[in-house]
């Protein structure tokens, strides 16, 4: 297994576009590797839904209020400030009508760290925990870099910690510090933590849920609606290993359960294909729960650099949000 | 069902080759890599799924891969199947052994034995495939392999099987030829074999089967089929020269010896024998008619030789010819001295009386021969046993000792190095002779110089004057002197004392006493030389032979023997033997001559601390080892072994009898000898189509192994890339 506080250049598909120098001494904020974030810094995070926010920002909210943004005209009634009131609108058509405005909002963005002992596993390139880790910060810091709020809970079978979400950059260290703290427990419960969250998350928000998802995927499924219900904009990044991707092992071989599963002794060449069927159906069947609750599914194979994760990711979204 | 290679070899070799991939397997099984695995779940769920299918065939191609190893294991067994219809299954293959009788009693005839013999392993071998080994044999004493396990190429085997092939000289040796056979039948690889010997079936080698043969023949039956087949013969009739040989006489300068032909008629008729020639040299020397010989008949006919010069005279006898030529001519060589040194050793002091005059007393008288004084061919010299240490032993061909009392050691060691170079040695015991002393000194058994080791003395205690001697049952030259004595001759020499003896292995007892049959004389070779022992004395306090004409004829026929060796230079053929050579070094090359003219080396070797040159006899004849200097040139015959003379043979019904019950069949006419061979032919060999199976079964189970593996690879195997880039697109879609 990997040093758990790096990344080998290795672990992204080209030299050129290495997420993590190893070379480099680990900074402060480990996970805010800044040759990462400047290639992504320009692209914003655009909420799918407006989302209430305490402070103005670049996103929509539902709510009409103060912003140069015009959306529609409305009756003057009492109670509303006479600053709003078109004149204009007046002198033709002899009426008080008030001038509404779209609210730019920021949001809060919750980000969900599966710390299991499954997501310790690793091919010999980067443990999917590393990448998780590496991938939620650098969005945290998006996120907080455009004025909205981060948080960040870890988690394995409980909630094993969180990270209140501010708008300010110290979250970013608070979270980078937790980070590295993260010590992998057997047994996942995601679902249950997901329906802790949708208790918990007393504003609409973003929640970015990072996980093998290799628990019961019904419970998983149940809290994912349960977050959606609660109006949440849910991300779920799938993270594999590309071994669990590709199956590409050969001879006989002994796999031990990283969270006490036992062990199994086969010939993987000659279970691939089924395994890949297998594989198939789990992603399928989470990816299409996703799409019924409107999640946004992204499956991501450890052996792709972090950036082009999210850069592909941000593209695609930006891209359709402005073709709405 | 049976297999040509070792079951026991080849079986477990065979268990070891199916255990290959089963070990490897279980390596392969215990020697796997381990990881740790988050997936287990989905990985449980395939193995469910899969095992069962997986297991299945995983063991399927195990047990192709052990079946096809146990199939070429079990073709390197190269089993046979013996049934008749088994021509389907396997190749029909018969390895053949020709054994010929090549004896020289093959060449009796005018269309001889042996001309027929080729004539029918010419028939035999048509019968054989090509390809097939084969195996052909000249059976003799000296057997010879004319082609060993070869691939069967007709026009090779017909040229072997030409008249450049000729019988030899030797006698049959059916035991001997028998054990080749079954070495040839087991070196052998084939699922039939089959054994042919044709012979001209005489009586004297098959009427009576030893028990090796027989046992050699129960060996061979179990291993092959074996066949003998009567070569055929135009006569039984034969008469033979079965002997040329020294009779008495002097063998020395100016001396005249006799010399006796015997003449046998092995025949089942009456014939006339003809006339048997003598050469002395390259001279006819006398031609005499030997007469009407009843069937078994022998008739001895005498000559005698007059040697004017010393030196290895050679003798030829010869028969008219008959049937048989190999057996009509006989060799001698008669080795003629100048003159006899003998020393004289007395042990007793000589008395007054004339009864009281010691061995050597009379010794002296009977080997001169009165009236010759100096001018006798035997010149004696006496003197007293205190003396010998200082006498020249080398000077003398032979020393006589009589009643010597305690020979030092240093003596003896000089009398047995004095003998082993080829001199002769007599000893008389006497009242003197101590007889733990004697053993001790001369040595005991093989290793010692004397006949027999010496006992207590016996005295005579009957009625009459003493022991008398008894009838001579020994062929030695000195028991024919008085077996040819009249019997009241005979009578009159008695013994009142001996020496009691007990014989060593190699001697031999010439003369006896006829009530006790107590040894009286006895004789012994070593190295080069001869012991002779009386076990009287020499003088007459024991007996009165001193004074009977029998003492001097035994003094000087013995002398004669011990000097010229008659017997010793004859030879069988093909028996080899090592020829002593006096005075050669070992490693010393000595030149041969044989009776063709052929010339060769021979390296001197050591045969009991004597120098001998190891001679192959191989034809009949004279055989001269030249004399080099002051070293003495050897000159030996050899003649064929008269007991392959007598042709007389068993027919194919007592052949049937005798050899039918230990399973040897016997095949006696020519019209159907290659019917009867391709008939009782059967046996085939599995090994190719065990081999082909082995294969089948091999590429069966790598195409299987491949079919398995590429339908893993054809299964679905999901596109993950893709499924990646399609959930994203949905998830922006839905956006």
């Amino acid at each position: 297994m990997m040093d758990s506080k790096t990344v080998p250049a290795s672990a992204t598909v080209g030299a050129s576009r290495a997420v993590v120098d190893p070379s480099k001494p680990r900074a402060k904020a480990q996970y805010l590797d800044p040759a990462t974030l400047s290639r992504i810094g320009s692209l914003e995070v655009v909420a799918r839904q407006v989302v209430e926010g305490v402070r103005i920002g670049h996103h929509k909210s539902p709510a009409r209020g103060v912003s140069s943004e015009f959306n529609a005209y409305r009756q003057y009634t009492q109670g509303d400030e006479t600053r709003h009131i078109d004149w204009k609108a007046y002198a033709r058509s002899d009426r008080y009508y008030v001038k509404l405005f779209d609210a730019e909002t920021n949001f809060v963005c919750n980000l969900l760290l599966d710390a299991s002992k499954s997501m310790t596993y690793s091919s010999g390139k980067i443990s999917k925990i590393e990448y998780a880790k590496y991938l939620a910060a650098s969005l945290a810091y998006l996120v907080v870099d455009q004025g909205d709020s981060a948080g960040m809970a870890i988690f394995d079978g409980k909630l094993q910690k969180y990270v209140e979400p501010k708008g300010s950059k110290r979250v970013l260290q608070d979270m980078s510090n937790e980070l590295e703290k993260v010590v992998p427990q057997p047994r996942t419960n995601v679902g249950a933590i997901l329906h802790d969250f949708a208790h918990r998350m007393k504003r609409r928000g973003f929640v970015m849920i990072f996980s093998d998802l290799f628990d019961n995927t019904d419970e998983f499924i149940a809290g994912l609606n349960h977050l959606r219900f609660g109006g949440h904009n849910v991300v779920l990044f799938h993270i594999l290993d590309p071994y669990e991707i590709e199956f590409p092992l050969a001879g006989m071989w002994k796999f031990l359960g990283l969270e006490g599963e036992g062990e199994v002794i086969t010939q993987p060449s000659r279970v691939r294909a089924n395994y890949l069927k297998e594989l198939e159906e789990f992603v399928g069947k989470i990816r299409k729960a996703c799409g019924k609750a409107q999640v946004d599914y992204v499956l991501v194979n450890t052996a792709q650099p972090v950036e082009q994760t999210i850069s592909s990711y941000l593209i695609q979204r930006t891209a359709l949000a402005n073709a709405r | 069902m049976g297999s040509l290679n070792s079951f026991a070899l080849w079986g477990a070799l065979g268990l070891a080759g199916v255990a290959v991939p089963i070990i490897i397997h279980l390596l392969y099984r215990k020697h796997r890599k381990e990881t740790d695995w988050a997936a287990m779940e989905l990985l449980r769920r395939a193995l469910v799924i899969r095992s069962g299918q997986v297991k299945l065939e995983d063991y399927l191609i195990l047990f192709l891969r052990c079946l096809a190893l146990a199939l070429l294991a079990f073709a390197l067994l190269r089993p046979i199947m013996n049934a008749a219809a088994d021509s389907l299954l396997g190749e029909k293959k018969a390895g053949m052994i020709i054994g010929i009788d090549a004896s020289f009693s093959m060449g009796h005839g005018e269309h001889s034995r042996f001309e027929r013999a080729l004539e029918k392993a010419r028939l035999i071998v048509k019968t054989a495939r090509e390809g097939n080994p084969i195996t052909i044999v000249l059976m003799s004493d000296r057997p010879k392999v004319l082609v060993r396990g070869a691939g069967y190429v007709p026009a090779q085997v017909t040229e072997l099987l030409g008249s450049k092939t000729t019988a030899t000289p030797y006698r049959l040796g059916l035991e001997r030829n028998l054990e080749l056979l079954n070495e040839l039948a087991a070196e052998i690889k084939s699922p039939g074999k089959e054994v042919f010997l044709v012979s001209d079936s005489q009586e004297l080698d098959w009427a009576n089967l030893s028990s090796a043969a027989r046992a050699s023949f129960e060996r061979l039956t179990k291993s092959a089929r074996v066949y003998v087949i009567p070569s055929g013969m135009d006569g039984e009739e034969n008469l033979t020269l079965e002997r040329l040989s020294y009779s008495s006489g002097s063998l020395r300068q100016a001396g005249v010896a006799r010399f006796t032909a015997e003449v046998r008629n092995t025949g089942r008729r009456t014939a006339d024998a003809g006339s048997v020639e003598f050469f002395v040299g390259n001279e006819l020397s006398k031609r005499l008619a030997v007469g009407s010989l009843e069937p078994g008949q022998v008739r001895g006919l005498s000559f005698f030789a007059t040697f004017d010069k010393p030196g290895d005279i050679r003798l030829k006898a010869q028969l008219t010819p008959d049937d048989l030529a190999a057996d009509n001519v006989r060799h001698a060589v008669a080795r003629i001295s100048s003159r006899v040194r003998v020393l004289c050793v007395e042990g007793a002091s000589s008395g007054l009386n004339k009864a009281d005059r010691t061995g050597g007393y009379y010794a002296v008288r009977a080997l001169r021969l009165k009236g010759r004084g100096d001018d006798s061919p035997i010149r004696v010299h006496q003197i007293e046993a205190p003396d010998l240490v200082i006498e020249q032993l080398g000077d003398y061909d032979v020393i006589l000792l009589a009643n010597v009392p305690d020979p030092s050691a240093e003596t003896v060691g000089r009398l047995k190095k004095f003998v082993q170079r080829g001199g002769g040695l007599i000893l008389f015991t006497g009242d003197r002779v101590d007889a733990d002393q004697y053993n001790d000194r001369f040595g005991k058994g093989a290793d010692g110089l004397l006949p027999a080791s010496i006992g207590k003395v016996a005295s005579y205690t009957g009625d009459a004057t003493g022991w008398a001697i008894g009838p001579v049952k020994s062929d030695h030259l000195l028991g024919g002197v008085v077996s040819r004595l009249p019997e009241k001759l005979l009578d009159s020499a008695r013994f009142s004392k001996l020496t009691g003896v007990e014989p060593v292995s190699g001697s031999e007892t010439i003369l006896s006493v006829a009530e006790t049959g107590a040894p009286l004389l006895l004789a012994r070779d070593f190295g080069a030389g001869t012991v002779l022992l009386f076990t009287t004395s020499a003088d007459r306090t024991w007996s009165e032979l001193p004074v009977h004409p029998l003492y001097a004829m035994l003094l000087q026929q013995a002398v004669t023997q011990l000097t010229s060796r008659p017997d010793a230079s004859q030879f069988i053929v093909g028996a080899d033997a090592p020829l002593p050579v006096t005075g050669r070094q070992l490693g010393e090359n000595v030149a041969l001559t044989k009776p063709g003219g052929e010339a060769s080396s021979i390296r001197v070797t050591q045969n009991r601390d004597e120098p001998v040159a190891a001679v192959e006899f191989d034809q009949p004849g004279i055989y001269q080892i030249a004399a080099e200097g002051p070293k003495p040139g050897v000159v030996v015959a050899a003649n064929v072994d008269a007991r392959e003379s007598d042709v007389k043979v068993l027919g194919p019904g007592a052949l049937e009898t005798l050899l039918g019950p230990i399973g040897v069949t016997v095949l006696g006419k020519d019209g159907d000898l290659a019917a009867a061979i391709e008939k009782n032919r059967r046996g085939s060999e599995m090994t190719q189509l065990l081999l082909w199976l082995a294969i089948g079964v091999f590429l069966l189970q790598s195409i299987l192994a491949r079919y398995f593996t590429n339908k893993i690879s054809r299964d679905d195997v999901p596109d993950l890339t893709a499924a990646l880039q399609s959930s994203k697109v949905a998830a922006a879609r839905r956006s």
